[in-house]
Formats: structure tokens, sequence, C-alpha cells
């Protein structure tokens, strides 16, 4: 069963179509990169995921059931801002997730703090932006869950940083567990993703295993993006 | 997870509030060292610049009440329909949950304030056979209008439901401001005089419609009208208690926009 | 550190040929324990399944063996790796006659141009391929 199923997802906002019947199935397993342009749909298709907004029509599966507390358990997410209180220090932040999440695994999350040197006394305010974006994504990837949704995860950190965050995620991956990585910068997820998924105005332009467009077109995804999204 | 949620919220608001409640009950102290030592010495600049400084502690105590009141709407504001909303949503809790554990955390903490401003008056001014007249004059004010001790617990009711009730115009008229892309926090403010105004105007109708039932006839003793109408009062919160929440719990649910 | 990868050929296969190469050049002796799937993948800086694959394209080619609990092994066997190395040298050879095709040499040219720069820097270190 996949762990993350759209049937004829459609969301308007007003007269603005975010997104406009998309049908997508995502296996657990895989590491999927959600590409397409700013305003494409990716952060809408997350946010309703995660039951953040409801759909116009048509609907979205985690697990076989629609968004809600049941749903919550089971995906863990990073949105593109810092969420984060300020005021909170490390340590209060993994109390917070190890009490609302069952699936928390308090001791991954020290590991990596320890690795970059963070004391669990620092707090929030005290972090310079690309540490910040760290200590989100540790949080968000100690989490044992059946689905990551990653939206921007490296959009303006700096490249030490970014590859940071790219061997984080590598470095978690679990068979069970599928992640979804929302992104505009391809060549560096490139050679992480099994699968990639190109969306525009709210369609599916295409959703292929990262091995069958290289094989079959002799190009990077990076390419191919720039090729179908050359209008833009 | 409510009492999760209860106990974050509890926290986090302590961490503010409990400093602002702290220094009111210490100036508290200092004016009533200051009344004394005003009323020992016969110093036309202390008792001036003492004058003053009671003034300044009075305002205080009524900032005490106003500031809580502007901390936990903004909590609110930020932790449901800002950018600390991203967490506060996706925690395996539902919207239910989310909204009773601020109502129960604001309302606790109102009545925390609006004891601390009392209490500090009671500090700075008091001794003991003032508050026994205190008391007995209000016995009297009672007594005169034919009212029951009992009347307490009404005036007490009627102050939570009537606090419970702002405190739900205020989560409405937020989850209805954020809902717009722009100006959110414009529209809240615009959005809770709409609602102020509508409620007192559906209040004042229902008044003018109940004044001519027996209840309210030029015949009936005062202490009679008073209760009915307290009751009447809590009555009418009650359900716009309901209204409010339902606005709330919809906006949020189905409406919600996270920048 | 992380490893780069080129857009003509699927991510797997660069994977490969990178083990291949490393294997030959000898910076993994023959006989040695190969790291995690995990780790290895870490250190690419690829996805763990692409790197499952590179490794069971290795284990078919008989370049390294997986022992059920203890993982990747490179092979003992010298003519295995001799093969590779054999299959490795072929493929430079015809990436720099292609190369020279494209510059306008013939084969012969090619070849004379060869030796007179062999000649010239009296024959190039022989040195590991970049790792």
């Amino acid at each position: 069963m996949p762990i993350l199923s759209c049937e004829n997802l459609t969301k308007q906002y007003g007269a603005v179509t975010a997104l406009d019947g998309v049908n997508l199935n995502i296996e657990p397993g895989r590491i999927v990169g959600l590409l397409g342009p700013n305003g494409s749909g990716k952060t809408t298709l997350i946010k309703i995921a995660n039951g953040l907004l409801t759909p116009t029509s048509g609907r979205i599966l985690i697990n076989g059931m629609e968004p809600g507390v049941e749903t919550k358990k089971l995906v863990s997410f990073l949105p593109e801002r810092t969420y984060l209180a300020n005021w909170m220090s490390v340590k209060q932040l993994l109390n917070y997730f190890q009490d609302f999440y069952e699936d928390f695994d308090r001791e991954r999350a020290a590991t990596m703090l320890a690795h970059l040197n963070i004391p669990e006394t620092q707090r929030i305010r005290q972090m310079s932006k690309g540490t910040r974006e760290k200590v989100q994504l540790i949080l968000v990837m100690s989490r044992r869950a059946r689905l990551y949704l990653l939206d921007e995860p490296i959009g303006g950190v700096d490249p030490a940083a970014r590859d940071y965050i790219l061997n984080t995620i590598i470095g978690n991956y679990d068979p069970q567990a599928a992640v979804v990585i929302s992104t505009h910068l391809i060549a560096d997820v490139e050679p992480l993703l099994d699968e990639v998924v190109f969306i525009q105005n709210g369609h599916i332009l295409r959703h292929t295993p990262v091995d069958q467009i290289r094989e079959e077109m002799g190009k990077s995804v990076d390419a191919l993006f720039r090729e179908e999204f050359r209008c833009l | 997870m409510f009492m999760k949620l209860v106990k974050h919220e509890l926290h986090e608001l302590l961490r503010v509030l409990l400093p602002i409640f702290g220094g009111l009950l210490l100036f508290a102290g200092v004016t009533r060292g200051l009344i004394w030592l005003m009323q020992q010495n016969d110093n036309p600049i202390l008792s001036v610049t003492g004058g003053m400084f009671i003034g300044l502690f009075f305002m205080s105590c009524v900032a005490c009440v106003i500031l809580t009141a502007v901390l936990l709407l903004v909590r609110f504001a930020k932790s449901v329909h800002g950018d600390e909303g991203y967490l506060t949503h996706t925690l395996p809790v539902g919207v239910h949950s989310i909204l009773c554990s601020r109502l129960l955390v604001s309302v606790l903490f109102l009545a925390a304030a609006m004891g601390t401003a009392i209490g500090s008056v009671l500090i700075s001014t008091w001794r003991l056979e003032e508050l026994s007249e205190i008391s007995e004059g209000i016995g009297l004010l009672f007594e005169s209008a034919g009212l029951k001790s009992g009347f307490w617990w009404t005036i007490l009711a009627s102050v939570f439901v009537q606090t419970v009730t702002t405190v739900l115009m205020v989560f409405a008229a937020i989850s209805i401001g954020h809902s717009f892309n722009r100006g959110k926090v414009g529209f809240s403010i615009l959005f809770y005089f709409a609602l102020n105004t509508t409620a007192s105007m559906i209040s004042t109708i229902l008044s003018l419609l109940l004044m001519n039932t027996t209840l309210f006839d030029e015949a009936a003793e005062l202490s009679t009208v008073t209760s009915s109408s307290m009751a009447l009062s809590i009555g009418m919160n009650l359900v716009f208690c309901g209204v409010y929440y339902f606005i709330a719990w919809i906006m949020t649910r189905k409406r919600l926009n996270l920048a | 550190m992380r490893w780069e990868f080129h857009g003509d050929a699927p991510i797997h296969a660069q994977v490969t040929e990178r083990i291949e190469r490393m294997i030959v050049s000898g910076a993994l002796k023959p006989g040695e324990r190969l790291p995690s799937v995990r780790s290895f993948a870490l250190e690419a800086g690829i996805n763990p399944n692409t790197m499952q694959k590179a490794l069971n394209e290795l284990e078919r080619g008989g370049l390294i063996y997986s022992q059920r609990t203890a993982g990747n092994f490179v092979t003992n066997d010298p003519q295995t790796i001799a093969a590779v190395r054999e299959s490795l040298a072929a493929q430079t050879i015809r990436q720099y006659l292609r190369g020279m095709t494209e510059l306008g040499y013939s084969p012969e040219e090619a070849e004379a141009r060869l030796r007179a720069q062999l000649q010239s820097e009296g024959g190039i270190e022989h040195a590991n391929p970049e790792l």
C-alpha cells in the first residue's frame, strides 16, 4: 500500500487553482524529489498532506487515512520556514518532541546535536540561521516516522550546511519510510533520489525513477528539468 | 495529549507572566512601605513624590491585567495562526484540544492577573479593621438591595462566564482575521469590533424584548430584577461562547492560512 | 568529499565504476571489508538504494562477495580484478581516442602523438587513478 496517495486532489484559493486533479502514489522506502518552479503547487501539496489545508475536492490518504490526528503520528514535517519558538532551548525542544511524538528517538537527536557541538542549553535565538535549520532537521529526522515531508530543506543555507542536511537525510534512511523532498535545487539532491515528480501549475508532469531518466534519455534530472521548464 | 498541551502552554506563559505578577506584588510591598513612611513624616516633597508613586502603582495594577490579556492573545495568534502554528498543527492532537487548552490557560492566567491586581491593592493599603469594614459595607449594600449572601456566587459565575466569552470572542476574531492573506492583524482587530458590536446589539434587542415580560414587571422587587438580569446575561454569554467557539474551530480546522 | 557525478549515465553505474577503480588501484585491497551500505552511501552522498544497486552489480561481476552477516568484501581472486582492470583500461583508451578524433586526429596520428608526448616528458609517472 502506498504511504501517500492522492486521488484527483484539487485545491483552489478563490479563483487560483494551486492543485488540479493530482494523482500520485508514493511507496515506502523511496526518496522522492518533488520538483517544480515556485508557485507550482509543491508547498500546497505538502500542507494538505499535513492537514494544514483542506482540499477543495478529491482526497489525499496517508497510509490509507485522511489527514488527522492518526496520520500526524506517522508524518514528520519540515516546513520551509523556521517555526521553533525563539526562547526555547535545545533541551526544551527535545522534551517537547518527546512529549508529543511517540516515535521520537531522543538519543538519536542528542547524538546528532553532540556531533555538531550544539549544547542542549543553547536557545534558538542564539543560533545562526544555518544552525537553526540543522536543529529543525535533526528534530524532524529523529522521529521514526513513516513519511517525511521536507519542504525546501536546503534553500538558503551555505554549502557546508547543505551537505550536512543531505547527509542527515541519507544517514536516517529507513526502508519502511518514504521521504519527499520539495526543492528547486535539483543538482544538489539528485544523487539522493529514487524518483522525481515534476509539478507545474498544479499538474504532475511526470513521475519517473531517476535511473530511467538517465538510462533512457542520457541526461541528468537537472538537465531534463531545465529543458522541460525552459519556457518559464 | 490535552494535558500535555496545557502543561506546555502553562510553562511558556509562566515564563513571561510570573515576573510581571511578582514585580507587581513587590511594587505593592514598596508602596505599602512608602505609605507608612508618609504617615510618619510630614514632608511636602515626600508626600508629592509619594502621591505620584502611589498613582503609578494603581495604574500598574490595571496595566498588569491588560498586559496579561495582550500577551495571551499574542501567544494565541503566534502559536495557532503564526509560524509556530506549523508545529502546533502537526502535533498529533485535534483542533478541539488545541483551542480548549488555550482557553483553559487563558482563563486561568486572566484570573491570576485579576487576583494579583486585587491582592496588590490589598497589600499596599490593607489593615485588618479596614478589610472587615469593607466586607461589612458590601454586606450592607447587598442587604439594602434585598440580595442574599449567595449572590456572591452569582457574581463570580457571571465574571467567569464573561471572561470565557471575551477570550473566545478574541480567539474567534483572531481566527477570522488570520484567514486573510494580508493585514492579518488589522482584520483581527476589525473582526473583534464587529463581533463585539454584533453581540451587544443582540443583547440589547433581547433585553428590550424581555423588558415587557412579567419578570421585569414594575411591581417586581429589585432583587428579583437583579437576579433575573444576571441570569439572563449569563445565559446569553453562554450562547455567545458556543458561537465564538464554533467560529474559532471552523476557521482553524477548515480555513487555516499559515504564511 | 562527496562524489561527483556526470549526467550521461545512471548514478548507480557511475558508482559501480568508481568502486571498480578503487579496487583496481588498490585503494580497496583484495579481501578488504567494504563499509556498510549506509555509511558507504553517506560517504558517496547518494541514496542507499543506489549504493545497494551498485554493490549488487559488483557482486554479479564477482568483484565483491557478500557474507550474510559480516557484510561485503572485495574479492581475493586476482584474475577477476585483472579482468576489470583490463576492461577499465580499454574504456580509458577508447575515451582518449574519442577525444583525439574530436580534435581531428586519425587513430594513427593519435598513437604517434601519444608516443611523442611520452618521449618529451620522459614517461609519465605511473599514477593511481584519482580517487
